[in-house]
Formats: C-alpha cells, structure tokens, sequence
C-alpha cells in the first residue's frame, strides 16, 4: 500500500484560493504536517487536520493577492478594461447606446409584465390547503353537449352517504346570481347579489379565512349568515357584528355567525355572504331533486381515492336512487384547473381564464423579445467596423479570440442589464394601465416578488446570450491583419444576415398588426350586427315584489314621464337567456324533448324590445289571467312563444305550429305565436331554441328611455323611481353595455394585441433607424460622387430607400398568408363572423411602410442634402 | 507609528525563529512554538504571522534547495532582520523597564479580604 496522500479536493481548493506566491510555502509546510500527524495520530484525524489547516489559511490575508505577479490578476486588469472600453463606447455613441437600451427595455418591460400576469393566473386558488383533493361537478346534460358547471342538489348528499371514497362535499346555491336583493341593518338598506347558500361543511373544503365564529358551526343553524370583512365594516361600521340581525328582501332575519377575511383576489369564486342551507323554506330547495342542476358542487375525496372509480359509479347510484330516466353525465373536475382548463363548462360561478390565452401572451411576449434582440444584433454588427481597429490591436498585442468572445458577450450583458433597469422602470409606469387591460388589480408589490425579478433576471440573460453571440461570434473572428492594413468593410454575408433579420422584425410586426386589425373588425362587427331586437338606451333595473304588486300603477306613471318610452318586466336580460327548459309538442314526429333556453316576460315584451314576431300573436291579457298566480298550478294553462329554431327542430313551418299543444317542464299549454331569431348569447354560438314564457315570475325591469338628453331623463326616471319604490335601490345598467361584456375577453385580446403590435413595430423601427443612420454615414461618400456628377435629392433618396423597400415587401409576403391562416383559425370560433378581407393586409403593409419610410427616409434625406464638399475633400 | 506595534504573538515567532536560526521555516516554527508555549498553535497562524512581519520588515525569507521531501516543496527560511532584532529588544527594554519600576507592594499576596 502506499503512503496516504493529503485529501486530493483539499489541495485543490488551496490551489484555487491561495494567492500563487505563498503557494509553494504553504503546500510544502502543510504536507510536511500531514506526514508529521499521520505518525502521531492516524490517517483519519491527519486528513481532518489537513482540511481544518486549509480552511484556516483562507483568511483575508491570502484572499488579497497584492502579491501576485501570476496570470490571473491580468485577466482581472482586463475585464476591468472590457467595461472601462464598453462604457466609453456606450458614452460616445449615445444616440446608439439609448437606442439599444431603450429597445431592450421596452421588449423585457412587455415580457415582465406578461410573465406578471401569468404567475398570477397560474396561482389561482392555490391557497386552498386541500386543492388536491378538491373537484368540482361538471353536469353534461346531454352525451355530446358543453358540460355545465352545475348540478342536482341531490347529488351531493347521496355521494357523501353511500360512496366510502367522498370525504365531504358542499352545495353552492348562487341565489345573488339569479336575482339580487336587499339586506338591511337598521336604517341602511343595500342591493346586494354576492351571496351563496352552502352547506355547513363550507370550511371543511375551502380555506378561506374565517376571523370570527366557529369554522365547523358557524353554518349549521337556519338562518345563519357568515360575511366579509368589507361586509361587515360597510354593515356595523366598527362595531362588532356577531349575533346581530341582518334582513334579507325586507322578509327574514338572519343572524351573523361569523366574519370572514375578505376573498382573495385568485380566488375562482367571490362572494359577500354565505348563508346556512338549513335557512332554505321552501321544499323546492330542501328536498333532494334530482330534476333541477341549479347547484355548483364540490367534494373533497378521501387521500389516494381514485377519481375514475367515483365518476364511473355515479350513473348507477343516481339510477338506484331516481325515479325518472337520467341521461345526464357527471363529471369530476379537479379544482387546480377551475380558472385555467375549466373545459369550456359555462355557468360556472364566475368567468375564468383559458390557458389559451395565457399561452398567446407568451408567445407575443417572446415575439417582442426577439424582435428587441434583433435589434442589439443588428446594431452590434453593423458598428462593428468602428470597432475593428481595436480588435486588431488587441489581437496584435495578444488576445486570443476566447478573450475577445468574453469581451463582447460581456458587453451585450452590460446593456441588457441596464435595459432591465429601464424595464423596471417603464413597467412601474405601465403598471396601472396594464392591470386596467388585464382586469387584475396589479400592485408594485406583485412586481417586485422575488420569483418575478428572478424571472426578469433569468429573461435577461436569455436576451444577452440570444442577441450577444452572433456579435460576439463575428467581431472576435476578424483578423488582425486585415483590420489593421486600412479599409475594412463589413461583410457581404454580415448585410444579408442583417437584411434577414430586420425582415424576421418586419414579419412579427406586420403579423401583429394584421391579427390586431382582424380581432377589431370581428368586435366591430359583433357590436354592430342587428341582433334581432333593439339593445340601444334600454336600462336594466331590479325588480322587487313591492314593485309587481302595485305594477299597473307603478307602469302608468312611469310611462308619463316624457322621456321613458317602454316598460316591461322580464326574468332576465335578453342579452344573455340560460338554457334550463325542454319541451314536447303534441301531433309531431319528434318524440323526444327539445331543450332550449327560455325566458319569462310580460306581454308587452315584443313591442318593447321592438322584435319581429314570424307567425300567431304574443301574449294577451288572457294568457296572462290563465296563469295567475292564484290559481293551482295543474289548472294554469300556459301560452308558449318560441323562436324560429326551436320550431325548426320539430321540421314543421312557424304557420304550422301554432296553436298546437305542449308540455314544457311540468307547464300545460300551447304554442301562440313564433318570433324571429334573435341573438341572446355571444355570437361564438349558434342561435339556439328558445321559448318564452308567462309565468309571472320577474327579475328585472327593462325600461326604454329617448337617447336625446340622456343625462336628464335618467336623472328624472331616478326621481320617479324615489317616489314610487322608496326601498328598491336605483341600480341601473344599459343593455348595451351589458351585451358589449360578452366579449370582454376578446377586447382584452384586441387592446393588448393592439398595444403589442404598436411596440412591435417601434422597436423595430428604432432598430433600423440605427441600422440606416449607420449605412448611410458609410455611403456618404459614394452618395457625395452621385451627387456631384448630376444626381438629384429626390433620386437618392430613393435609391438609399429602395433596399428598405424590398425588405418590407419580401417580409409583406411571408406575414400576410402567415397572418392569414393564424387568424382564420381564431375567427372560424364564431358562428357568426365576418371575413377577413383584403383591408388587415391593406393597413398592416400601410402602417408599416409609412413608419419605417419616416425613420429611413429622415436618415437618407440628411445624407442626400449634404453638401458633397464635405465628404468629399478629405483624402 | 503604525506597522510597528509588535503583538505578543509576532514576538513570540520572532523569538522562535532566534532560537532556531538557520532551521526557521513553518513547520519548524509551529513545532518549536508549541514546545515552547505548551499551547496548540495553527501553522495557519505562523503563517499569516510571518507573512505580517515580513511586510513590516521584521523578517526577510529565502526559499531552501529542492528535496525529496515535502513533496519537492521548497522550504521557506525565515530570518530576522536587523529591524526585527530592534523591535524585539525594544520590546524587551520597555518590558524590564516597566518591571524595576513595579511597587513591590502591589505585587504581594494579599491574604484574607481586604
């Protein structure tokens, strides 16, 4: 065996750390130790002591170098050079330097931002301890159909009785969302529609905070009611609202049971108030139906509980367990992918993102990048030659090309790290028009978590690698002898690079303007199209039993008012008419039910939403004395008005069907009359079958006012309101506005594909605006013998603007088609959509010929007015 | 003046390399200050020990002749300078000084409080 050597990494660390001159001393004296203690005390404590004596000479004294006269102290003198170089660089050429970091910062400034916005929407619903084990019930109501995020109230209980795996689950009943009421404390009276009615076992699945009351009780006791904090404080002030009574519709007390933390912003649901279930009278809702999906459900599964197993058993229970045919689906969802996949599964309890679009923000987001990027590439390239005589000089006096390499990746690090300053800054600035475009109330605080300023970092050097090396790839590479003998010009493949890439930035930007152009019309065109009834200064207002009772009086005196021309009641906002209903008509070859959308409104509902009816009549006084509310609802007889799809459904003409009889969940009657087709959801989808019904059941009153004069007649309806429904909360939307958030998401899209684009294409201009200025000072001279030998202005500048030109067109024919597919795929979403056209093309090759001609054109015009003299008397 | 203060450690390794004259190297010194002393000493210590005293001029160095041993490491000879010797008796004369002047009163041991 031979003799035990001193630890191998020990050695090698001091080799590293110690400064070169004391190398030789200290290795010779600690290996002489080793030796001395491996005789006196074994091998183990010798190799122990030899890296305690290593560590102990890593003190200042051996750290400072100020000995050395080694190698590595030059590499340090030289980087120090590198930025001392680059610095004075950036200082010279300002107009360069601010160009390339203006760029740059506007680029990672759009990324920050983006990548702010999709942490956020990722971390939905994560503060949910038991997310894991958390789904939600999607309903498909038929095999084929959208599920819908809803269900039997059933369901829930049954699943927590009989299935071992179900740990626990919660029933949502939404009632704010179906129509808002009032609550009351004392004298303050408020409209509220954010209040859920949930089992008790609410805050054994969700997490939320609760700062007051029991979280396993506060629930269980009819007539309960937890609420926020904001509640609270907007209720009782500062006082302390535990056990006080709050009045719901002016009808029922309820006591306060507990307060809650206000709901976080990432939360998929939001809500005010949650009130007990046990408080539900009316058996419609206590017992368990399995004929009405009016609930939102959650379960929490038992840990390691198979998901498919529960959802494959449901049919059979729900089989054992009803009377009625059930061609339902249940499906199980899990609760991370509410906000993000929630499988198009609409009436869900609020509108959620779609992963969709958080991927088409980062792709955009990485488009501005590159086209930032290319920018610095360009420039860096382009200036190269002023840059060529040091490079030779410092070849001739020993560099090799790894140092030059380092020198200006170095560089390119140096500027995007103060792009990444100016990004910081410019997002701050951008912030708050940036969460207005999201819908995300942003705070600097969000900007600057950890996570996203290591992003930005992280960013950064993707942008100083992608943008520095082929800079650094090409300059390090010249050779000293060329460089140095006299004129150096750039290389023929270093243009036709350079020519490609402004092409590449041309490609991205003409793309975005197109896609942005496309989105705008379809909106346009989704706002404009006739929708089959007139949406324009109708007001939506709460409707309140206090209201109904006295309502031939109430309508009278508000219609004397001279600028109110329709009033009529209705169960919702024709706007946006939920499905829900299926009907069968007697003496037709269908024997299967319908199902369509319905919706309940008074008989002067036609006129005054001024539709078309196709065949029959609408309601008369008649219809409506035949289902009074008085009367037992078997003896009701109820007159149906349905839109031209539904009739279609049944193959028979609108002539045809009137009259005839028909059962619509439970409800006896007939057919009067067939109204034209009108749009009553986004026009993503086809119109649907739709009914309307009499029953005397109202949500909301739609009132039409004149357009002249809108700021005083509302004031003047408001008056009337005052007087003649006291308690009911003047709380008004216009139908218009109300129709124009159907596509809130899309106009989302629009704006920052707008916003996007326009930096887009300005960055991209600042590129070639630096990349002209550059070409043009080296053609100075060949444009001062033009000149002199009889070339006009005009001539010259086209001639300087002619390479340009050729860039756009090439980059014009590659963006158009490319533009074209992309967006035919977005726009072929839209039942009803308009063409794409020739005008995106138009506009986008408008847009950009225009701006990059004023930055070329700025550059060659200077050129092209200089006195030839000038250029050319030197030499 | 600064640089010139002599810590009770620097003069124990300059008394030390006295002792070992022509044999003053790290190891050498670390060993024989141990022996001295009695306490456990660093050769992380003697070296940033000579290393200070050299820079003040205390100490000057000279590597050996290549051996078989240490690995082929060179020794690193330490001598006291000139400048050294004078730090070292001034150290000692203020030392004596100070001790003829010490009431022999103050020194005795007291016994019982007082």
């Amino acid at each position: 065996m031979s003799t035990p050597r001193p630890p191998r990494l020990a050695r090698a660390l001091l080799r590293i750390f110690c400064d070169a001159a004391y190398h030789e001393e200290l290795e010779g004296d600690l290996d002489e130790l080793f030796e001395l203690n491996l005789a006196n005390m074994g091998r183990r404590r010798a190799a122990l002591r030899y890296w305690a004596d290593v560590f102990k000479h890593f003190n200042w004294f051996f750290f400072s170098r100020r000995h050395s006269y080694g190698t590595q102290q030059n590499a340090f003198t030289m980087w120090a050079n590198y930025f001392k170089i680059a610095f004075r660089n950036l200082i010279r050429h300002k107009r360069y330097a601010a160009l390339n970091v203006l760029g740059l910062g506007v680029g990672m400034a759009c990324s920050l931002l983006i990548m702010l916005y999709g942490f956020h929407e990722l971390s939905y619903d994560n503060f949910h301890e038991k997310a894991d084990r958390l789904f939600v019930v999607h309903t498909e109501i038929l095999p084929g159909t959208d599920p819908i995020a809803s269900s039997p109230n059933a369901l829930v209980p049954h699943l927590i009785r009989e299935f071992p795996e179900v740990e626990s689950g919660v029933r949502i009943y939404n009632r704010g969302g179906y129509s808002p009421f009032t609550v009351q404390y004392e004298e303050q009276v408020y409209k509220e529609d954010r209040l859920f009615h949930v089992d008790s076992t609410f805050f054994n699945l969700f997490s939320f905070e609760l700062l007051r009351g029991n979280r396993e009780t506060c629930l269980t006791k009819p007539r309960s009611i937890v609420l926020t904090e904001e509640m609270s404080k907007k209720y009782f002030g500062e006082a302390d609202p535990m056990g006080k009574l709050l009045r719901l519709d002016n009808r029922t007390d309820y006591q306060v049971t507990g307060v809650m933390a206000d709901i976080p912003v990432n939360s998929h649901i939001h809500f005010d108030f949650l009130v007990s279930y046990a408080s539900f009278t009316n058996s419609f809702f206590r017992e368990e139906r399995w004929d009405n999906a009016s609930y939102t459900s959650y379960l929490l599964l038992r840990p390691n509980a198979s998901v498919q197993s529960v959802e494959a058993k449901i049919p059979d229970m729900v089989t054992r367990s009803s009377d009625q045919e059930q061609n339902m689906t249940y499906l199980l969802n899990r609760f991370e992918d509410i906000h993000l996949r929630g499988m198009g599964a609409s009436f869900g309890l609020e509108p959620q993102n779609e992963m969709r679009y958080l991927y088409i923000f980062g792709v955009i987001g990485l488009l501005i990048l590159v086209v930032a990027s290319v920018n610095y590439t360009n420039l860096a390239t382009a200036r190269a030659v002023h840059r060529a005589k040091e490079i030779g000089m410092r070849k001739v006096m020993g560099a090799y090309r790894k140092n030059l390499f380092s020198q200006f990746m170095g560089e390119s690090f140096m500027v995007v790290f103060m792009a990444i300053v100016v990004a910081l800054g410019l997002s701050m600035a951008a912030l708050s028009s940036f969460s207005e475009l999201a819908d995300r109330p942003f705070g600097f605080a969000d900007l600057l978590q950890t996570r996203l300023l290591l992003s930005l970092i992280g960013v950064g050097l993707i942008v100083g690698l992608m943008s520095g090396i082929y800079p650094a790839l090409v300059l390090s590479g010249y050779r000293p002898l060329l460089v140095l003998k006299g004129s150096f010009k750039n290389s023929k493949s270093g243009v036709l690079i350079r020519k490609l890439l402004v092409t590449g930035q041309f490609i991205i930007s003409m793309a975005l303007i197109i896609g942005t152009i496309v989105i705008f019309n379809q909106i346009t065109f989704m706002q404009e199209k006739t929708l089959g009834y007139n949406n324009k200064n109708v007001m939506i207002l709460p409707m309140s039993p206090s209201i109904m009772q006295g309502y031939a009086s109430f309508k009278a005196e508000m219609l004397k008012e001279p600028g109110v021309l329709d009033l009529t009641m209705v169960s919702e906002s024709p706007t946006e008419i939920n499905g829900g209903y299926s009907i069968n008509i007697q003496d037709t070859d269908l024997q299967d039910p319908v199902f369509l959308a319905g919706i309940r409104a008074d008989l002067d509902f036609v006129d005054a939403m001024q539709m078309d009816l196709v065949a029959g009549s609408f309601f008369s006084e008649t219809d409506i004395k035949n289902v009074a509310p008085d009367l037992p609802f078997k003896d009701r007889r109820f007159a149906f008005v349905l839109n031209e799809s539904a009739v279609k459904q049944f193959e028979l003409s609108p002539e045809e069907v009137i009259g005839k009889r028909a059962k619509m969940n439970g409800r006896n009657g007939f057919i009067r009359g067939v109204v034209k087709d009108f749009h009553f959801a986004s026009m993503r989808q086809k119109i649907m079958p739709m009914a309307i019904l009499p029953d005397r059941d109202f949500n909301y009153l739609l009132l039409r006012i004149s357009g002249q004069q809108l700021e005083s007649t509302i004031a003047k309806v408001q008056e009337r309101w005052r007087r003649l429904a006291p308690n009911v909360p003047f709380d008004y939307q216009f139908m218009d506005v109300e129709y124009d958030t159907l596509y809130q998401a899309d106009q989302r899209l629009s704006k920052l594909f707008g916003v996007f684009a326009i930096l887009a294409i300005f960055i991209a201009c600042f590129g070639l605006f630096g990349l002209v200025a550059f070409t043009t000072a080296q053609k100075a001279r060949e444009i001062g013998v033009r000149k002199v030998l009889g070339a006009s202005v005009r001539h010259l500048v086209l001639l300087l603007n002619k390479t340009y030109a050729q860039l756009i067109l090439v980059a014009f024919l590659l963006a158009g088609p490319l533009a074209y597919f992309l967006m035919s795929g977005w726009i072929s979403e839209f039942e009803y959509r308009t063409s794409i056209g020739i005008t995106p093309f138009f506009w986008s090759l408008a847009a950009t010929v225009l701006v990059a001609f004023a930055s070329v054109s700025f550059q060659s015009l200077k050129a092209a007015t200089a006195n030839p003299v000038n250029v050319l008397k030197e030499e | 003046m600064k640089g010139t203060y002599l810590g009770e450690f620097e003069e124990l390794v300059l008394l030390c390399i006295g002792i070992l004259g022509q044999e003053a190297y790290g190891v050498a010194i670390k060993l024989e200050l141990e022996k001295q002393t009695g306490r456990k000493i660093s050769i992380g210590a003697v070296h940033a020990s000579t290393n200070r005293l050299e820079e003040k001029g205390y100490l000057k160095s000279e590597f050996g002749s290549v051996t078989k041993q240490r690995g082929g490491k060179r020794k690193k000879f330490y001598f006291v300078t000139v400048f050294g010797q004078k730090a070292l008796k001034t150290s000692m004369e203020l030392r004596q000084r100070m001790w003829a002047q010490v009431q022999p009163t103050a020194f005795e041991v007291k016994l019982g409080g007082s």
